[in-house]
């Protein structure tokens, strides 16, 4: 037999690139940018023009990798969270440069909005690996004006210990946008249409409340089964008549889907956007969660192995 | 936080209802609940209260208050200002109080920091006896995992968990007595390098960033965080001296951090609990420690409360709200709502409020820098003035001048009325030319230092130091001072707002998009409707996302699968400060190792995956001391080839691919080939393309190459199919049949008699005799549960052979 001439079989995407093309289409139907940020951050834009300021208790909420530098090197501690008993690292001193570039204290005038960004101050120097995509929120919102509607896709990282459910990198898709009369209204369309689109059945979204710092009022979104309660949704959660042994959503007919929001006041001002005349909603979901459950797979680390007997079956 | 269902019950008259109705209203409404768990009689709720609601609700009592107000439920608190309070069939709640005995003829106490310390208690208990604590006692400590210790550190666990304050007891004896005659606890900075033991051992360095309890000699406690051992209770302490403090909840949260250690009580500090529990906490503490271990307690307590806040007002319009939420809850609605949360409010209109406050203010001293939580209404400064003034009449406007101006509506000067601020540069004060808080930075290139309420005909409510030195009404016209007017700014329109009280445990609601979540989580978030924006791609296009993706077509196309590998390797020019693992110490300056493994791992797996080569592509950040940088990686391995062929037969074909994706991109790509691997710094390459406004092409090639995928792959639906980790077996079987009949017809049979265990299957090699034709098939077995045999194999292929007999044809 002869190759490649011949061999005509298509190759096949990663579950991953699947999802996250589709997810692309559905928003730039929506008339959302696509955007994303850098992996090795800033503790400013990671954390502080988040509202998650330093010694704020927020912070515990995300497992963090540290970069190497040359003077944080030592002055490492180590916590046991009272709840968990995980050990939390946090460099303790500030560090102006190391291994990675100079983070230099810089005042950036905006002319077009009248301010100066202090992107810098304050900030402890310390490079870290993102622990999610909304520091790319804070990125574009220091660059362009309102009205404003950008998701991101990307990689992220957490210091976590790995196991089926749990990886230490994975994909986010943050979502943000920015006009004069967004609402929690909004976010609930904008989710419906997203979710629908993405699983191909009729989903219903609820809202609970949760907290980020980044959003006031802070939600837990929820959506309907898309596998247990698809045939009548409604009529299946009022009676309850879900499938207990649903592999899913074991029956509740509900399933934690991501975190959700109206954009805090504090981080439009932090970006040079008056909250007085703009607001928004901001959302973010884990894309690798999202690929596990519409297509069954047991394991996120098979995300990452390689392995074409996985891949291959997409 | 574990909660007891049981104990739950004692706050309340009536019967709760079931623990799952609990959990729902709980779940949708305030917190999650991660788990109810059946323990004997009991049920313990594992609730997760997240960080913004930690200081009202980590303990009994916000838990209690919370499904009171959710269920409507009438809760019986203990009203700890007044009578004790019986709570436990076991318990009397007697206090025995000492009439005569003085905690201020023993102790003195002084906060050396007001700024660390919000308020400091203490309390004297003398004829304790220490021992073993009632049964009733041990079981509700069990509850949340506490071990039980003695009756008085019992004691000081159990308020904590009800209040959710934490407390602690000092072994009075062991305090040193001062020059008079008394102990004399401070509360301050401890030196530098001072050490200290605390009551589980634990040894530390103190530094004079970390606030503790001092007697004068030594350090007695780790400030809100641990006890010290030095003067622990045991049982030969005789006299205690009950201990209730609040701190600044980062410098708890600082200290905590530095030393490595978090305990029950900084976790409710940092939480940033009110000073006001202080007080609740040492009745409830004081009543507790009498009656278990027979002390009686002093008649006093010495209370050290340097700054009592001003009750925190604040307020929305229900416009306000609605356009939050998205929501049209109507004023009845809203009440109810405001109602049910408790909270105290009023209605009112803005202007009549402030017309109501101005003879109040008149003539109050000027205070620079005067505090609006603690100051107003006896000192004020210009903007602490008017920021007072709108706080009472439900809008929060910042607190500084600049900010005030920056943050409020233009109005003209003609245009000017009752309710709008007057912005000037005196030229006396600190002239600001940018604000400080509210968009820090914003630029005022006239400078403002100093405001006030405009009245009308020219007169303004104000105070000033250079003028008057009070606040008092003058005239803009006949007064110099006001001769650099820079403008006038509008914050309501004297729409009615809701003006709300927020209880002490609450400093959480500060802004109004706080009160919006207030309302929407009783309003019930299933109210809300969808609201879908207009559709339209107007969106700008990504070159990084289009060109990429785009590339992700070209090699799906071509036959490559792809491949994410992992960040984390070990070694690379960036390293990390916490790896999870040694070999995991770095992240990746190179795709390669990465992309020969992946071709070593899945040429094991060729027949399976039924392929004669291996050809895989990532698209991925490398980082580099310099920068991050995408990276575009493939890498090919044939089957049963010699190396030194292979190699060259590899290295010529990723050659013509890479120059036919040059042609596709129509732009020459610059990359060394390196043992069958392919490195191309796509960013670079991405950023010489052209920029795009459309990604038509890119969808639609997608949806082309995807959906032959799925049709070849996954005929039965999308679901995954499970690896088995069993080897597999291959057997090759060749047939002879008319020429007539299809090799697909072949295969059609041998699936249809081979069961589930054949994974996959190929025609290998197609032979033509006369009128006949030989196909000859590859066939992969593989068992999810186990290893096949030989003699397991033999019979599947029996029977396939049997088959093709029976149909007349003949295996070679």
């Amino acid at each position: 037999m002869t190759e490649h001439s011949e061999n005509k079989e298509k190759g096949h995407y990663h579950p991953l690139t699947l999802t996250m093309l589709k997810i692309g289409k559905i928003f730039d139907d929506l008339g959302f940018e696509i955007v994303d940020g850098p992996h090795i951050e800033d503790e400013y834009h990671n954390f502080d023009a988040l509202n998650i300021p330093a010694n704020h208790p927020a912070r515990d909420m995300w497992d963090t990798f540290w970069i190497k530098t040359r003077t944080n090197n030592a002055d490492l501690t180590q916590t046991k969270n009272a709840d968990n008993n995980k050990p939390q690292i946090h460099p303790v001193k500030s560090c102006e440069a190391g291994i990675l570039p100079e983070a230099k204290l810089f005042n950036r005038v905006n002319t077009d909005k009248n301010i100066s960004i202090n992107l810098r101050k304050n900030l402890r120097e310390s490079a870290l690996l993102r622990t999610h995509t909304s520091p790319v929120q804070i990125r574009y919102m220091e660059k362009n004006k309102p009205p404003i509607k950008i998701i991101v896709p990307g990689k992220i990282f957490r210091y976590e210990a790995t196991d089926a459910t749990h990886e230490a990198q994975f994909y986010q898709l943050e979502g943000l946008m920015i006009t004069k009369n967004t609402t929690l209204a909004t976010l609930k369309g904008v989710l419906k249409e997203f979710l629908e689109k993405f699983f191909e059945e009729k989903i219903d979204i609820r809202f609970r409340p949760s907290y980020f710092p980044f959003v006031e009022p802070g939600l837990e979104v929820d959506a309907t089964c898309f596998r247990c309660a698809k045939e009548n949704l409604s009529t299946a959660l009022k009676t309850g008549k879900t499938n207990p042994r649903c592999s899913i959503c074991k029956g509740i007919g509900w399933i934690e889907i991501m975190g959700a929001g109206m954009v805090h006041p504090k981080v439009l001002e932090n970006c040079g956007i008056n909250p007085q005349e703009w607001q928004g909603f901001a959302f973010g979901v884990g894309i690798d969660r999202l690929v596990m459950l519409k297509y069954g797979i047991p394991d996120i680390r098979m995300l990452y192995s390689g392995d074409l007997r996985l891949i291959n079956q997409f | 936080m574990l909660i007891s269902y049981k104990w739950l019950q004692e706050y309340f008259d009536g019967k709760l209802p079931k623990p799952e109705e609990i959990k729902n209203a709980l779940t949708m409404h305030s917190y999650e609940i991660s788990e109810v768990l059946k323990d004997k009689n009991d049920f313990i709720f594992d609730i997760d209260v997240l960080p913004n609601r930690a200081h009202d609700s980590l303990s009994y009592f916000g838990i209690v208050r919370e499904i009171g107000m959710l269920l409507d439920l009438k809760t019986k608190f203990p009203d700890l200002n007044k009578s004790p309070v019986k709570y436990s069939s076991n318990f009397t709640g007697q206090v025995q109080i000492d009439k005569g005995l003085k905690s201020s003829d023993f102790l003195t106490l002084k906060i050396e920091n007001p700024n660390e310390c919000k308020r400091a208690t203490k309390r004297l208990v003398i004829d304790v006896q220490v021992k073993e604590s009632p049964d009733w006692l041990k079981e509700k400590l069990s509850k949340f995992g506490q071990k039980s210790i003695n009756n008085i550190v019992d004691a000081t666990n159990f308020v904590m968990m009800e209040i959710g304050q934490p407390v602690h007891a000092f072994d009075f004896d062991k305090l040193k007595t001062g020059p008079n005659g008394k102990k004399d606890i401070s509360i301050k900075f401890a030196n530098n390098k001072e050490k200290i033991t605390t009551l589980d051992e634990g040894h530390y360095i103190l530094d004079k960033d970390i606030l503790v309890i001092h007697d004068g000699e030594k350090s007695l406690d780790i400030a809100g965080i641990k006890g010290g051992v030095d003067t622990g209770i045991n049982e030969k302490t005789k006299k205690i001296v009950l201990s209730v403090c609040s701190f600044n909840p980062k410098s708890i949260r600082r200290t905590s951090k530095k030393l490595g250690l978090q305990t029950e009580a900084s976790k409710r500090f940092e939480a940033d609990i009110s000073p006001e529990m202080v007080y609740m906490a040492m009745q409830r503490l004081s009543q507790l420690v009498s009656e278990l271990s027979g002390g009686k307690v002093s008649e006093d307590i010495l209370d050290e409360y340097p700054r009592k806040s001003n009750p925190y007002k604040m307020g929305a319009s229900i416009g306000e709200i609605n356009k939050i939420l998205g929501t049209e809850i109507k004023k009845r609605e809203f009440e109810k709502i405001l109602d049910k949360l408790g909270f105290e409010y009023r209605k009112i209109e803005p202007f009549d409020e402030i017309k109501k406050l101005i003879p109040e203010v008149e003539n109050k001293p000027y205070k620079f820098g005067a505090s609006v939580s603690f100051d107003a209404p006896n000192y004020f400064d210009c903007s602490s003035l008017t920021a007072y003034l709108f706080a009472q009449a439900g809008i929060q406007i910042p607190r500084i001048s600049i900010d005030q101006y920056i943050f409020g509506e233009e109005v003209s000067e003609k245009d000017a009325k009752f309710g709008d601020l007057i912005f000037l540069n005196t030229g006396n004060g600190k002239i600001h030319y940018e604000t400080i808080e509210f968009i820090k930075g914003t630029k005022v290139q006239e400078g403002i230092d100093h405001c006030g309420l405009y009245l009308e005909d020219g007169k303004v409510l104000h105070t000033s130091r250079f003028n008057g030195n009070k606040v008092d009404i003058q005239n803009t016209k006949e007064n110099p001072s006001f001769k650099t007017i820079i403008g006038y700014r509008r914050f309501t329109n004297n729409e009615e707002r809701f003006v709300l009280t927020i209880p002490y445990y609450r400093n959480d609601l500060r802004i109004k998009e706080d009160l919006a979540e207030e309302i929407g989580r009783i309003f019930g978030y299933e109210n809300i409707s969808y609201d879908l924006p207009q559709k339209g791609s107007d969106a700008k296009k990504d070159k990084v996302f289009y060109y990429s993706n785009l590339i992700k077509n070209f090699f799906v196309n071509e036959g490559f699968s792809e491949v994410y590998n992992y960040a984390f390797v070990d070694n690379g020019e960036i390293e990390l400060l916490n790896p999870l693992t040694n070999d995991k110490k770095y992240l990746r300056d190179s795709t390669e190792n990465q992309i020969k493994n992946n071709l070593e791992l899945n040429s094991k797996y060729s027949d399976l995956l039924a392929l004669d080569e291996i050809k895989i592509f990532e698209i991925g950040k490398i980082y580099k001391k310099d920068r991050e940088k995408l990276c575009l990686s493939l890498g090919i391995k044939k089957k049963n080839l010699p190396a030194q062929t292979g190699e060259k037969e590899t290295q010529s074909y990723i050659e013509e691919i890479k120059n036919k994706l040059s042609e596709t991109l129509q732009m020459k790509i610059v990359a060394k080939v390196d043992g069958g691997v392919l490195n191309i710094d796509l960013e670079d390459l991405i950023n010489k393309l052209p920029e795009t406004n459309s990604y038509e092409k890119l969808f639609k090639e997608f949806s082309e190459n995807y959906k032959d995928t799925r049709n070849i792959c996954l005929p039965t639906g999308r679901k995954y199919k499970n690896i088995s980790q069993y080897p597999f077996v291959l057997r090759d079987i060749a047939v002879w049949v008319p020429e007539e009949v299809k090799s697909g017809e072949v295969l059609k049979l041998i699936k249809q008699n081979s069961g589930e265990l054949l994974m996959q299957s190929k025609l290998f090699d197609e032979y033509k005799k006369d009128d006949k034709v030989s196909y000859a098939f590859r066939l992969v077995f593989q068992s999810q549960d186990k290893t096949l045999t030989d003699n397991e194999i033999n019979k599947v292929m029996k029977k396939i052979e049997g088959r093709i007999i029976k149909k007349g044809w003949k295996v070679r």
